[in-house]
């Protein structure tokens, strides 16, 4: 089970600026052609192999989509390792803000308190954009000849741990404004 | 019917059913089935033009199970076999069903050796949810096979829809049933997705719609675009526990104090025939409530000499369900928030499901996303309409239209300390595949535990458990060493398949994923040996018979009270209810059912004044009998 190129699959440029756009279109004329549905009359070998490239091509757009996971896969494309969690901690300074954040969802979760749920959402929102930016341009930056140590590829390390932070705060938001 | 006796054939693989393609809505009350004719989708009706068939199955202790309507007239005869509501326990165990279990007037027991709840009919024998939701079906492809005109055998394909947030065991739980019933599951289609398509059919545009799907035990959420005939699912979400049995169920407690005050019992404590009748009369005042301002409830069990009346105002019930409707509203404004959408960027907003005619849902949907909600299909009938349009796809009997849809809860593995690693996260469009890579924790481990988990908590306690598996045989390394890859495939209908192989050693160990709450193989072909399929006038005849003992229970318990109807009723109930008397009378137990269904209804309708009068005796009693305690508590003081 290699790592396959997302890009390539859905026939985009390897880079992390992307046409969101471009990205739906082609995706789409792809279903058409492999989507297990057109198939189902079909001898099961044939069958199968629809399911199969079907769940490749969805696992490239899901891969595409999200700004993390394209940032990962440009890594891993190069030979370089994304962030593993807790290992490459960022500035104290985040962590400190992130602590707070998270202390202040857990006590307006358990107060069941919207708006000030909703605040810090939109807060959470606000900071995730600025650092998915920071990741595209850090990935971006990177050139060929760019080792796991160089600046760039930290960098990159860097905002995609302060992203998992962040969106698991979100996700703890999230959950608390559904009512039991 | 000659062929009424044969076991379900199951599809031979590589032979091409002639059949038509059945769309069947398995719904958590009734069930509809359609087929895609003539280029449109049409919903197939009983001979006496009815299409709802009432999810319910009997099983009478000394003849065949019956489905649908039939098994309908049994629910107040025999309420501990004839069961309700069993999609809201497909795929379920006892532990998952807490709530349910106080409020289902059958009881429900854990099926030896599987975390999977059956239920116990009280005669020694039980049943699963899924040979419940079997009968169903087999009486939905019966009721198709009356309407066009050909043999149940010749069916044998169908499309059936779930809710969208259905988890991996009640997909699979649905699956075992339609195999039980002799149908092969081309598709398992969503039923949110499937109201998409019926609505997109005539509307050839393109935009944003978002499906507020309300029926009997469930709700669900889906966000979807549609483009020239393309249906992408954006986001889905849902609560496999909400739905119009709910409000039923808030109506009852509406009245709860109201009925221990005048009959002495909490709904909890009636025995299980009244819990029935009970559940009828909520139903019943619910829908009156829709077209009225105030309605009766009613409730009269004439065999066991209860009765009960109050008038609900329809601000009452409203108050009692909003917190059900706001929880609705808010799982919509998460699936806007996953997939990005501002409520103005909605182009439609579409109401499905029997519920949906409740008005203050209506009013929420309406004020929550600006715009008065499009209900121009009727709801209880859209799903299986789409369901029949996807089947005619599958049929390869229409074209120029597909259908991209997600998959509504995460999925991952179980890692050290509890918490979960997700592989795949909800609203990825299935089929869906992904792989991650794993490690052992110990020098020289030979074997990992993977296990398997659906939701979208942090920790794997909190989600759903699918399974476990084991990979063994990898050669003794020191710890962190292996490299274990783990792949996810989920199917388009929306079914898990989870492999792992050590990529190190090269000699790899590959599994697959048995879901626990399943059937194996030699099950499923047990239970289709011991399968039913029979005979419509076999039906007819039980239905007859049990009708007819209801109509004696009546006639005698207004026999026996001959005096009372005599000096108490007014000339006008009393002439009616003599000669409903006089026609019940009359009836014998091979009359046709509809004629004896017609002499009960009358009949139960015609006695409920003198149960009143009944009941105002045992209150006016119980109060002459107070007075006289009191009047000897005070002699004895003096």
């Amino acid at each position: 089970m290699p790592v396959q190129d997302p890009f390539a699959l859905l026939g985009l440029p390897r880079r992390f600026a992307l046409d969101e756009d471009e990205l739906h279109r082609r995706h789409l004329e792809l279903s058409l052609r492999h989507h297990p549905d057109r198939f189902v009359l079909r001898p099961e070998e044939e069958r199968l192999q629809a399911e199969d490239e079907m769940a490749r091509l969805n696992e490239a757009y899901e891969i595409l989509r999200d700004p993390v996971r394209r940032a990962e896969a440009l890594l891993a494309l190069r030979g370089l390792p994304a962030a593993e969690g807790t290992d490459q901690t960022s500035d104290p300074e985040f962590l400190m803000e992130m602590m707070e954040l998270k202390e202040q969802a857990a006590e307006a979760a358990a107060e069941r308190d919207r708006p000030r749920l909703m605040e810090l959402l939109c807060r959470i929102n606000v900071k995730l954009d600025e650092e998915i930016a920071a990741l595209g341009a850090a990935v971006d930056r990177l050139g060929a000849e760019d080792g796991p140590e160089s600046t760039a590829a930290a960098a990159a390390r860097a905002h995609l741990t302060e992203i998992a932070y962040l969106r698991s705060t979100r996700d703890l938001l999230e959950r608390a404004l559904i009512p039991a | 019917m000659s062929d009424s006796l044969s076991l379900p054939t199951l599809p031979v693989a590589g032979q091409q059913p002639a059949g038509p393609v059945l769309g069947i809505d398995l719904g958590t009350t009734n069930t509809l089935v359609a087929v895609w004719q003539d280029g449109a989708p049409r919903v197939l009706s009983d001979p006496s033009g009815e299409a709802l068939i009432p999810s319910i199955a009997s099983f009478p202790a000394d003849a065949p199970p019956v489905a649908g309507r039939n098994a309908l007239d049994r629910a107040r005869l025999d309420p501990e076999r004839t069961i309700h509501s069993a999609k809201r326990l497909l795929g379920k165990g006892l532990a998952d069903l807490e709530q349910e279990r106080r409020l289902l007037p059958f009881r429900l027991v854990e099926a030896e050796g599987r975390e999977r709840v059956e239920i116990d009919l009280g005669d020694g024998r039980r049943v699963s949810p899924v040979e419940v939701s079997a009968q169903v079906l087999a009486e939905a492809r019966r009721l198709a096979a009356g309407a066009l005109g050909c043999d149940p055998a010749e069916l044998e394909r169908a499309v059936i829809t779930v809710p969208a947030y259905f988890d991996d065991a009640q997909r699979q739980a649905t699956r075992e049933a339609a195999r039980l019933a002799g149908l092969e599951v081309l598709r398992i289609l969503n039923e949110p997705t499937a109201a998409a398509l019926a609505y997109g059919l005539d509307r050839r545009g393109a935009g944003r719609v978002l499906v507020y799907d309300l029926g009997g035990g469930t709700f669900d959420a889906s966000l979807l675009q549609l483009d020239e005939g393309v249906y992408r699912v954006l986001a889905t979400a849902g609560d496999t526990y909400l739905g119009g049995d709910d409000f039923d169920r808030a109506l009852s407690d509406l009245v709860a104090d109201d009925l221990e005050r005048r009959i002495g019992r909490r709904p909890q404590e009636l025995d299980p025939a009244a819990r029935t009748a009970l559940r009828f009369a909520a139903e019943r005042c619910k829908k009156e409530l829709s077209a009225a301002e105030e309605a009766d409830f009613v409730f009269h069990d004439p065999a066991a000499g209860l009765a009960f009346r109050a008038t609900i105002g329809r601000d009452r019930f409203e108050a009692a369900i909003r917190p059900l409707v706001e929880r609705t509203i808010e799982r919509c404004r998460q699936v806007l928030r996953d997939a990005g959408v501002e409520p103005a960027d909605l182009d439609q907003v579409v109401l499905v499901g029997g519920s949906t005619r409740v008005p203050l849902v209506r009013r929420q949907v309406e004020e929550a996303f600006g715009r008065p909600p499009a209900d121009a299909i009727d709801p209880d009938r859209v799903v299986a309409l789409g369901a029949a349009a996807q089947a005619g796809v599958l049929a390869g009997q229409s074209d120029g239209m597909l259908l991209l849809d997600v998959t509504p809860l995460s999925l991952g593995i179980e890692t050290m300390g509890g918490a979960v690693s997700k592989l795949i996260l909800r609203n990825t469009p299935v089929p869906a595949r992904a792989v991650e890579g794993f490690t052992t924790f110990v020098d020289g481990q030979t074997a990992v535990k993977l296990h398997i988990v659906q939701g979208e908590r942090e920790m794997a306690a909190d989600c759903r458990s699918l399974g476990e598996m084991i990979l063994r045989g990898i050669p003794p390394m020191p710890a962190g060493l292996p490299k274990i890859a783990v792949e996810f495939t989920i199917d388009a209908d929306g079914l898990l398949r989870v492999r792992a192989r050590e990529e190190r050693s090269g000699a790899a160990a590959e599994i697959e994923l048995r879901p626990k709450h399943g059937l194996t193989d030699s099950e499923v072909e047990n239970m289709l040996k011991s399968a039913w399929d029979h005979a419509q006038e076999d039906m007819d005849r039980r239905r007859s018979a049990d009708l007819h003992t209801q109509l004696q229970t009546v006639i005698r318990s207004v026999e026996k009270n001959a005096d009372v109807v005599r000096r108490e009723l007014a000339e006008a109930a009393r002439s009616r209810l003599e000669e409903a008397l006089e026609d019940a009378r009359e009836a014998g137990p091979e009359d046709p059912p509809d004629r004896l269904k017609g002499l009960l209804d009358e009949l139960e309708e015609a006695a409920y004044p003198l149960a009143e009068a009944l009941m105002n005796r045992v209150a006016a009693e119980a109060v002459a009998k107070r007075r006289l305690d009191e009047v000897l508590d005070n002699g004895k003081g003096v």
